[in-house]
């Protein structure tokens, strides 16, 4: 896939992928729900899965750890195959698929314990430091169903990471979290790729989400892999277009006033105000011209939804390309 | 080593849900019941002697209005022991053994309440949702199999070793300890024989395990080929309880004794016992058995091992 060698002059490219998935695809019956499926995972990056529930991000993840085997395409986990290798390959990886389901009839403590002894060589002290990290010590005694679903996603975290993983992966991890929780994973996150050289794949139907959390973005659709982002944050956004938001008195006032500038600088307009696609030269201009028109400016800021940009996209050229397909 | 982790997992999870507690308590209670009831009718104070006698006579003037020839057999065996007990000075009834041997009757208790949580072991972790945490893990598909097998069988061995020892327990408290080296008594070809009391608890022990090895077995099968709980356990219940009315039903039809159920209950072979249906021997019982054993193995192996665990 054209993306994925992309991806790999941007990521250092002596690195070695710890996981790859090659030409994967997944039918039942005649319906293709995951379709030629290609993609790199290095050390230390978090990677995102983005695409609207239903695209075939879990039955990817599924596949990665050989719950379900893929009708066509191989999977390799630090090098081992999960068809042919399983142990080796799922020794390198802790996973969440979808909700972390824990047995509710147990205490935390006792589920951790279960997952422990189901790989060699974990201790107890090492069940006592995943419960700190993930701030479970006051309720782990308790049984899991007095929890609360952002406790169970954190024991679910927990438990991933019992046995030091290579490999990362979170579905959804987000869910039922509090935005101070997923704040907190967010970081925790970012600090086991940096510091562990844990690569990280978390998937999400939300933007803002993964555009805070990820290195790189797999926008998936209908299965397939559109294509892969790089998110840099709101450094290096491109200069030329920056998504601004102006917040004036009157929007369809200043809309049209930013529009007599440059026909290109199109914006959306709700009741508070109007954003607009404009290089940052233009910024000033813009202020003089609504300043003129007597639109009283509030704010002006600065949008990152580059990522939203991309998605879109990305997701309506692949919809102009299954039109002339279908042609 | 991991087999034996997974085993002891298994174990924590079942003893972590007050289910196979309740399962405990009611077997418990179960042998108190007929004790305490006893203990009630215990006003008769008469000389066992004469309540033999009192028996026997009762029973030979039964035996020349009886038509039937296994039900008059069955009279002359049970006056010949009455006899036995008199000429030998063999008090009937009065020692442990005979209430192990009594309450033994509880068994398929513990088949039922094995059959409930073997059918629950796959099919729990499939509805739960928890199957899948169970095999991301670096294990292979049959060795977490293999430890739920060990562990319901496991389980099973509890609840008979909590019934023998409970029935024991209650049998010396009433009895005390003086009666335990009394012998076992049985007939055979018209002469009675003894034999010790402990052996033929522990055959009959031994023989109802290979009853519950087997439907362990069959309603682990279903478990692993049903995804849900109720279905599973409903399924393996009702088919466990049925067993015999099918036998009774089918009973005019030949084949019938190759059926599991005519089969699996092996201590009807014991010292004194008689074949169910004509034909059937034990070692016949104990091949047809194995071949069942066989392939409800086969069958949950192979579902287990392939089975996709897509989204719910």
């Amino acid at each position: 896939m054209v993306a994925g060698q992309n991806e790999r002059v941007t990521l250092n490219g002596c690195r070695t992928p710890i996981v790859e998935l090659k030409n994967l695809s997944k039918r039942y019956g005649g319906r293709e729900i995951v379709r030629d499926f290609s993609l790199e995972v290095f050390p230390g990056e978090i990677l995102g899965f983005l695409g609207p529930n239903g695209a075939g991000k879990t039955t990817v993840i599924r596949m990665m750890v050989g719950l379900v085997p893929p009708s066509e395409g191989e999977v390799f986990v630090g090098g081992c195959n999960i068809r042919t290798q399983r142990s080796q390959a799922l020794r390198h990886v802790g996973v969440i698929v979808e909700n972390p389901e824990m047995y509710k009839y147990m205490s935390g403590y006792k589920n951790l314990l279960h997952f422990a002894r189901m790989i060699p060589g974990i201790t107890k002290q090492r069940i006592q430091e995943v419960t700190k990290l993930v701030g479970l010590e006051d309720r782990i005694h308790d049984k899991v169903k007095t929890y609360s679903l952002g406790m169970r996603q954190r024991l679910g975290v927990a438990q991933a990471l019992l046995h030091n993983p290579s490999v990362l992966i979170l579905d959804e991890p987000t869910n039922g979290l509090d935005p101070a929780g997923i704040r907190d994973l967010r970081d925790y996150l970012k600090r086991l790729a940096r510091d562990n050289g844990t690569a990280v794949i978390v998937s999400s139907h939300m933007l803002s989400e993964m555009e805070l959390m990820c290195d790189r973005v797999a926008i998936i659709q209908q299965g397939a892999l559109l294509e892969i982002q790089s998110v840099t944050g709101g450094q290096d956004v491109n200069r030329d277009r920056l998504e601004m938001y102006f917040e004036v008195d009157r929007p369809s006032d200043g809309a049209e006033a930013a529009l007599r500038l440059s026909p290109e600088f199109v914006g959306r307009i709700d009741s508070n105000g109007f954003t607009s696609i404009v290089p940052k030269d233009s910024i000033p201009e813009i202020a003089e011209a609504l300043v003129q028109a007597g639109v009283k400016i509030y704010s002006i800021s600065e949008r990152y939804t580059s990522l939203e940009d991309k998605f879109l996209a990305a997701t309506r050229r692949n919809s102009h390309h299954a039109d002339a397909f279908a042609h | 080593m991991l087999m034996l982790s997974l085993i002891r997992n298994e174990n924590m999870k079942m003893f972590s849900r007050p289910r196979s507690w309740i399962f405990i308590l009611l077997i418990l209670a179960a042998v108190m019941l007929p004790v305490f009831a006893s203990f009630v009718n215990q006003d008769d104070p008469a000389p066992w002697r004469d309540q033999l006698e009192q028996e026997n006579a009762g029973f030979r003037t039964a035996i020349d209005t009886v038509e039937s020839e296994p039900e008059r057999q069955r009279l002359e065996e049970r006056i010949a022991i009455n006899e036995y007990r008199l000429s030998h000075d063999i008090p009937p009834y009065q020692s442990p053994w005979a209430i192990v041997n009594e309450l033994s009757f509880l068994i398929p208790m513990v088949a039922l309440f094995t059959a409930i949580t073997a059918a629950e072991a796959v099919a729990g972790e499939f509805a739960g949702g928890t199957i899948k945490m169970l095999l991301t893990r670096p294990v292979s598909r049959w060795k977490v199999l293999l430890s739920k097998y060990f562990g319901s069988l496991f389980f099973s061995a509890i609840l008979l070793a909590i019934l023998f020892l409970s029935s024991l327990t209650i049998g010396v408290a009433r009895h005390g300890f003086a009666g335990l080296s009394d012998p076992y008594l049985f007939v055979v070809d018209g002469s009675v024989q003894e034999r010790s009391m402990l052996l033929h608890c522990l055959q009959l022990y031994a023989l109802k395990s290979v009853h519950l090895l087997v439907i362990v077995t069959f309603a682990f099968m279903i478990s692993t080929v049903f995804r849900g709980v109720n279905l599973a356990i409903v399924t393996t219940v009702i088919l466990l309880l049925s067993g015999d009315l099918i036998v009774f039903m089918l009973s005019d039809y030949p084949w019938v004794k190759y059926l599991f159920f005519a089969n699996a209950d092996l201590s009807q072979y014991m010292a004194g016992g008689e074949a169910a249906l004509p034909g059937m021997s034990l070692p016949f019982s104990v091949a047809v058995l194995a071949v069942y054993y066989v392939i409800f193995m086969t069958i949950s192996w192979a579902v287990f091992t392939k089975r996709e665990v897509a989204a719910f």
